[in-house]
């Protein structure tokens, strides 16, 4: 599913003393079946832009087209319910989704809100906590007692549960170690590869991005800086530079031997092929 | 001289145990970054050592044994920035936050100005004073929460994965602020985290793993152990892979944490 974003602005409290621009005038397509990523320092309007996409808070001025609806601040209750059906959104502080005492209730709750059948109900459960490499045991535990790793994995579970065909994800490898940001990698391509969903991960978290994003859109102070594939988002290592944007650690040092040596080494995608490369010119 | 001291700490959760018998010191002034995968105690050990949990181990912090009666007196010492910054956050401004600890020592009004205008410059957080701390981003609800701590000059500073969500550029200017810091005020450091970036800047790395050490040594001798990192799930950060495949291959003599200075190098 398509989401197109047209003359979009936000501003936290509008019209009054307080107000704060906190994304600007923003044109972009985030392609069906793509996996976009999201990036800028700290405050850049990354988490007000994907909380706009699921209906959370509405534009300013603008519209975004999801699929074919239109989510502008004259929305009517059945096309947003329709809308945060199709776009699911985990957010980047877990705790703040969850609001039940058990992980089956909490993973169960949205479909049993879509008042779905009770034995359908428990198999999908089980299908979604199986999906972020989770085993049944986890059912009857508290949430908010789980490690950050496991609060993660339950608030995907919660999300994929309703098969949404736009999934948003907001710094998801926070609090996974190297084993668990494994785990999501695979299962970020699987979703996108044999499920075939648009999916959006906002992150700082570049180096895992380059791994596995389609097209990057990089933000500043509201504004979006460059947009497009990632190999030439991420080539532009000066201009991202001069907005404090961080660019995955090989492309920085391709860059810096080719700034400061001269010298141009191939586009390697890991250390090992960036090895050879160097052996060759030194 | 020690600083803390943990002698045989054991501690479990129902009938897992989190650590068995675990020993180790920290020297005053020492930066420690204690690495382990998720779910390793990490943050158990951050709340024995702040007093959150208790047992009857024997933890010694600045020649206090850690009880129940002594707490407060410890608690005076130590500045702790959580993984879950939300729980940290009570006031309604950026200012107030900073201020709050402040106040309650009973600190002068000028003085409180003076010393929050400080921290708010050296954070860069000076356009955020009168914002709501709770509307702002992970990154920046991270900085004003270990901002809050480090104004009330402690002599420990315990980090429970408190750079998480500050992206990589500010993240190491704050770490180069903080080495700053550890200097000139000998402030210690307990960094918990499974992020081996933020250890380059510390003097010693402990690692922990099923309830154990599973080794500890300085920075930079340990940083050569990824052998151990992969088995347990740590990630290598990039200039420490390709440092040492680099040095296999005979091109460098020691790992090199500085992009630049491998740079020239390896091509001098």
């Amino acid at each position: 599913m398509e989401i197109k974003f047209e003359n979009v602005s936000y501003i936290y409290h509008a019209n009054s003393p307080l107000a704060k621009v906190a994304l600007n005038n923003l044109n972009v397509v985030f392609e069906d079946n793509k996996i976009h990523g999201l990036i800028g320092p700290s405050g850049s309007g990354k988490t007000t832009l994907v909380e706009l996409i699921n209906g959370l808070s509405f534009p300013t001025e603008g519209t975004i087209k999801i699929g074919n609806d239109i989510l502008n601040k004259k929305i009517s209750k059945e096309v947003l319910s329709k809308i945060r059906f199709n776009v699911g959104l985990v957010f980047q502080f877990p705790e703040e989704q969850f609001f039940n005492s058990t992980v089956e209730d909490e993973i169960s709750f949205a479909l049993k809100n879509y008042k779905h059948k009770l034995k359908r109900i428990d198999k999908r459960v089980n299908d979604a906590l199986k999906m972020v490499g989770l085993s049944s045991k986890y059912l009857t535990l508290n949430p908010f007692y789980l490690s950050s790793n496991e609060k993660r994995r339950i608030a995907i579970a919660s999300v994929l549960i309703y098969n949404p065909k736009v999934i948003i994800l907001d710094e998801p490898t926070v609090g996974l170690d190297n084993k668990g940001k494994k785990y999501f990698i695979k299962l970020i391509k699987k979703l996108k590869n044999d499920y075939h969903k648009t999916i959006i991960v906002c992150t700082h978290d570049v180096d895992m991005l380059y791994q596995i994003a389609d097209d990057v859109v990089a933000l500043n102070n509201g504004e979006i800086i460059l947009s497009g594939d990632k190999n030439e988002v991420f080539n532009e290592v000066d201009l991202l530079d001069s907005h404090n944007i961080e660019v995955p650690k090989i492309v920085k040092f391709i860059h810096k031997v080719r700034i400061t040596k001269g010298i141009k080494l191939d586009d390697s995608k890991d250390v090992k092929d960036l090895i050879k490369d160097v052996y060759r010119s030194v | 001289m020690n600083i803390i001291q943990i002698k045989n700490l054991s501690f479990k959760y129902k009938d897992d145990f989190v650590f068995y018998r675990l020993n180790f010191n920290i020297k005053k002034g020492e930066w420690v970054s204690v690495v382990g995968p998720s779910s390793c105690g990490k943050t158990t050990l951050m709340k024995l050592l702040t007093g959150l949990l208790f047992n009857d181990s024997e933890i010694i912090i600045d020649n206090i044994r850690l009880t129940k009666e002594k707490i407060n007196l410890i608690r005076q010492k130590i500045g702790v920035v959580f993984e879950d910054v939300n729980n940290q956050l009570i006031t309604e401004t950026v200012r107030g936050e900073l201020a709050f600890a402040l106040e309650n020592l009973k600190i002068k009004s000028t003085q409180i100005n003076s010393r929050i205008n400080d921290i708010a410059e050296k954070f860069n957080i000076v356009h955020l004073l009168d914002s709501d701390p709770h509307r702002l981003s992970g990154g920046e609800k991270q900085k004003v929460a270990l901002a809050s701590v480090l104004i009330t000059n402690p002599k420990i500073l315990i980090l429970d994965q408190a750079f998480s969500m500050i992206d990589p550029i500010e993240c190491e200017e704050i770490l180069e602020q903080l080495k700053e810091i550890h200097q000139n005020k000998n402030l210690t450091i307990i960094n918990l985290t499974h992020n081996l970036e933020e250890t380059f800047l510390g003097d010693k790395i402990v690692v922990i793993h099923k309830g154990d050490i599973l080794i500890q040594g300085k920075t930079k001798e340990m940083l050569l152990e990824d052998k151990v990192f992969n088995r347990i799930g740590i990630e290598i950060p990039f200039i420490v892979d390709f440092s040492i495949k680099l040095k296999l291959y005979g091109l460098i003599d020691s790992i090199i944490l500085d992009m630049n200075k491998l740079v020239n190098v390896l091509w001098k």
